[in-house]
């Protein structure tokens, strides 16, 4: 490095440099709670720091909450955690107009924010709520903003939902529509930890102390490495391999493999080309690369776009799943240059 | 910001001679691997030609004509020849298509090193005027790989996926032989003189006769008098000759000697089972697995018939012979444009359902009550039943024009022979009413049988008829019969005990 003394350049090393320290520093106080799970971690770090929402799908009693709550706690954001039922309303989430009485003696509508207004939302088990309350979500994830009667109340940033599902008791449930499910940026699957793992995670968990967790970074931190995320660059080659990627899973492209274009009906949109890249810079920057790689998005792209895959009734009878069409779109699809 | 030239024109002389020399090698690999690939891929010309070689001059060997051989050093040159041609033409029309570019060389050193698309990246970013900060940063973390892969050698390439082609190389055999078939009646050669075709029409129908005269003009023949017109003629005037020779006795054959063995093993005096049997032999000596043929089939064709045509023969006339079926009305209603024509619900339900009615004089009709099929088929109501799988009615309403009957119709509509339904609609053209039954909307299946018997005496012995005997007396009510005295007290002291017990005091 014989260029260090050039300004530019400088500043983008130290950034990159203050974005890994940061990393770092997140994951060991989250892990002080949580053991194992490390590419869940990874996944739900990587979201937060691209911008996004994301999924998190695994059976109970993995650790989910305990993640998102570890999480809030060691960035010390608002924190809001909104338990999905049946019979919720939208208004549970957004928040209602209350009548309250003023020091004049009238009363006045006043609105009262619900639990979604917070930087860290854990949406838990979401698929239990009805359409109607998880759409109610569609509009704060996306445009990050809440719009109650003629209040239109913009949420503040860093604002991460988090959600989790249920993958085995579907009875009760309804599933997320592809267009909620499209705006999640990753899905990532919570599986049963390591066998080294449990003995840790009884000995935490069974003892007389639990850890504490400190507040390691700050929402504001959050927002400005969101910024250093945000100006990795992309070089040609690679926003080819994304839009490839992409279109591999789409059935009617001629990109797409056999097994694409016979047990899938909808494949993955340009969002799921904005998640590659996204969570591709967030990757790079954690190689201590400054530019993306190819790599990058074929690392990233079975939490990208597997939740962005719709199999068609032939897919879902021979027992095939997203992750096999994205693991066979990233086999058969060589790797261009 | 602008880089520094003279340090950007570095890096890029770097990055344009790491890529010269990853193109060089993926060069190299794909050129090596592709003509592998083309040599196992066209590897079926030469074992086709040859295969196809030696079946020919089999056949020239078995036949003994001599014509039918072709040159085996001439075709073993001209399938080397070919199959070099084919494998470097091949190799490099695929190599020229697949040349690598600058990006494939650098991507060589990136994957193979594992450098995360570093010099990919820096390549695309020195040919920018302005870089950002990440980019900047980006190009100089290229160059201090640069420096480290100045003097090393590129990696591996990968091995690239090979897709045979087997279609090519079976063509350019097939072309290979046509051209050399060709060409070997017109190149002259020792081994096939060829004069089949003056010596074949020349010979006399009696295979005693042809034999040595043919081979005596054979021998007399030149060498160089085979064309292609003599050796084809022959074997045209023999396909020819097949239908009219009603012996049979086909002089022009190229074998003559061969034809009179097989005439002489199979049927004297049968020359088309003959040449049957010998088309089928693949050696003399064999016996024919044909069967041999009828009198009138050898005398029929001009040419023997494949077995595949007779055998569908039957096969064809199977509609045919099902069409009376359709036409007795055995099977219309089954579908609404098959039996369109014909009426499925003919008069028989009103006739069979209701026999005993009076006024169901149509049951005298002989077909009805001979046919138990349909008779079975017969339902009460006008429900299609499920057990026979049938389709349901059609339900087109559309009516034929004038005289013409509808495709689709099926009797309930339009112009038919008889109209079923009652009442006023009855008399609206084109609107069908179901005729029904009320109070039986679904009897069930009814089996109603009728025998038209005429009633006839039966034999046997009446009763013997005999005389009355006179009364003997005088016809009167039957005579009362007296209790005894006992029971007669018995019955009085009853009834009164029970007028002395009872309360006889009126209210």
């Amino acid at each position: 490095m014989n260029h260090a003394s050039d300004p530019p350049s400088k500043k983008a090393r130290q950034d990159a440099e203050r974005f890994r320290e940061t990393w770092q520093r997140i994951r060991a106080e989250v892990g002080k709670a949580l053991v194992g799970q490390d590419q869940v971690v990874e996944g739900v770090l990587t979201a937060l720091f691209a911008g996004g929402h994301v999924l998190l799908e695994g059976v109970p009693g993995l650790g989910k909450t305990l993640l998102v709550r570890s999480l809030g706690e060691a960035l010390d954001l608002e924190f809001s955690r909104i338990q999905f039922t049946p019979d919720m309303m939208p208004s549970d989430i957004l928040g209602t107009h209350v009548l309250t009485e003023t020091k004049k003696g009238t009363t006045s509508l006043v609105f009262e924010p619900g639990p979604v207004v917070a930087s860290l939302i854990l949406a838990d088990e979401i698929n239990r709520a009805t359409p109607k309350t998880q759409s109610a979500l569609l509009e704060a994830m996306q445009e990050r903003q809440i719009t109650v009667g003629n209040e239109i109340l913009v949420l503040e940033e860093p604002f991460c939902v988090m959600a989790t599902q249920n993958p085995v008791e579907q009875e009760g449930t309804y599933p997320l529509p592809e267009a909620q499910l499209d705006r999640f940026l990753l899905k990532l699957i919570v599986d049963y930890p390591a066998e080294e793992d449990y003995r840790e995670i009884l000995r935490r968990t069974t003892g007389r102390t639990t850890p504490t967790l400190e507040p390691v970074s700050r929402g504001q931190e959050i927002l400005e490495l969101r910024s250093v995320v945000r100006a990795v660059p992309v070089p040609e080659h690679v926003e080819t391999e994304a839009i490839r990627l992409v279109r591999a899973t789409q059935p009617g492209t001629p990109e797409a493999p056999p097994l694409v274009r016979q047990f899938v009906a909808l494949g993955a949109s340009p969002r799921g080309a904005q998640a590659l890249l996204l969570a591709g810079k967030v990757r790079a920057l954690l190689e201590g690369r400054y530019a993306v790689a190819a790599e990058d998005l074929r690392r990233v792209a079975p939490a990208a776009l597997r939740h962005r895959v719709l199999l068609n009734y032939q897919g879902h009878a021979e027992g095939v799943t997203a992750d096999q069409v994205v693991g066979e779109v990233l086999r058969r699809l060589p790797v261009g240059a | 910001m602008r880089a520094p030239a003279p340090r950007d024109e570095a890096l890029r002389r770097r990055l344009d001679g790491l890529a010269e020399r990853g193109r060089a090698a993926l060069l190299r690999t794909a050129a090596s691997a592709l003509l592998r690939e083309r040599v196992r891929a066209w590897m079926p010309l030469p074992v086709l030609s040859a295969g196809l070689l030696l079946a020919y001059e089999t056949a020239g060997l078995l036949l003994r004509a001599e014509g039918l051989r072709l040159p085996v050093l001439a075709w073993a040159a001209a399938t080397a020849v070919v199959w070099s041609l084919a494998v470097l033409a091949d190799s490099s029309w695929r190599l020229l298509h697949s040349l690598p570019a600058r990006r494939q060389g650098l991507a060589l050193w990136d994957r193979g090193l594992d450098l995360g698309d570093r010099l990919l990246a820096a390549d695309e970013f020195l040919q920018r005027g302005e870089r950002s900060a990440f980019e900047e940063a980006a190009v100089e973390d290229a160059a201090a790989c640069l420096e480290a892969l100045e003097d090393g050698a590129p990696p591996a390439p990968p091995p690239a996926a090979a897709a045979p082609l087997p279609g090519r190389p079976l063509a350019a055999a097939a072309l290979l032989f046509l051209a050399s078939a060709w060409a070997a009646s017109w190149v002259p050669t020792p081994a096939a003189p060829a004069p089949e075709l003056a010596a074949g029409a020349r010979l006399p129908r009696t295979p005693g006769e042809e034999r040595p005269a043919a081979d005596h003009e054979r021998r007399q023949s030149a060498p160089g008098e085979s064309t292609a017109g003599e050796e084809r003629k022959p074997r045209r005037r023999e396909a020819e000759s097949r239908p009219a020779g009603e012996e049979g006795r086909s002089a022009a054959g190229p074998d003559p000697e061969r034809l009179r063995e097989s005439l002489g093993r199979t049927r004297s005096g049968r020359p088309a089972a003959a040449r049957e049997a010998r088309g089928a032999s693949p050696a003399p000596g064999q016996p024919s697995r044909q069967s041999p043929k009828s009198q009138p089939e050898e005398k029929r064709g001009a040419e023997p018939r494949p077995p595949k045509p007779r055998k569908e023969a039957p096969e064809e006339d199977g509609p045919e012979a099902k069409r009376p079926e359709e036409e007795s009305g055995a099977t219309t209603g089954r579908g609404s444009s098959r039996g369109g024509h014909r009426n499925p619900v003919t008069s028989d339900w009103t006739s069979r359902d209701r026999v005993d009615e009076p006024d169901d004089e149509g049951v005298e009709d002989e077909e009805e009550v001979e046919d138990e099929e349909e008779r079975q088929d017969s339902r009460g109501g006008m429900q299609p039943s499920l057990r026979d799988r049938k389709p349901p009615v059609s339900r087109d309403l559309s009516i034929g024009f004038g005289n013409r009957r509808s495709e689709d119709a099926n009797g309930r509509s339009g112009p038919s022979q008889q109209k079923k339904s009652r009442g006023t609609a009855s008399l609206v053209l084109g609107v069908p009413i179901p005729d029904r039954v009320k109070g039986q909307p679904n009897p069930g299946r009814t089996r109603i049988t009728q025998e038209r018997v005429e009633p006839r005496p039966e034999a046997g012995d009446p009763p013997p008829g005999e005389a009355r005997p006179a009364p003997r007396q005088p016809a009167r009510p039957p005579a009362r019969q007296d209790l005894d005295p006992w029971l007669r007290a018995l019955v009085r002291e009853y009834f009164l005990s029970r007028r002395r017990s009872a309360d006889l005091s009126s209210p």
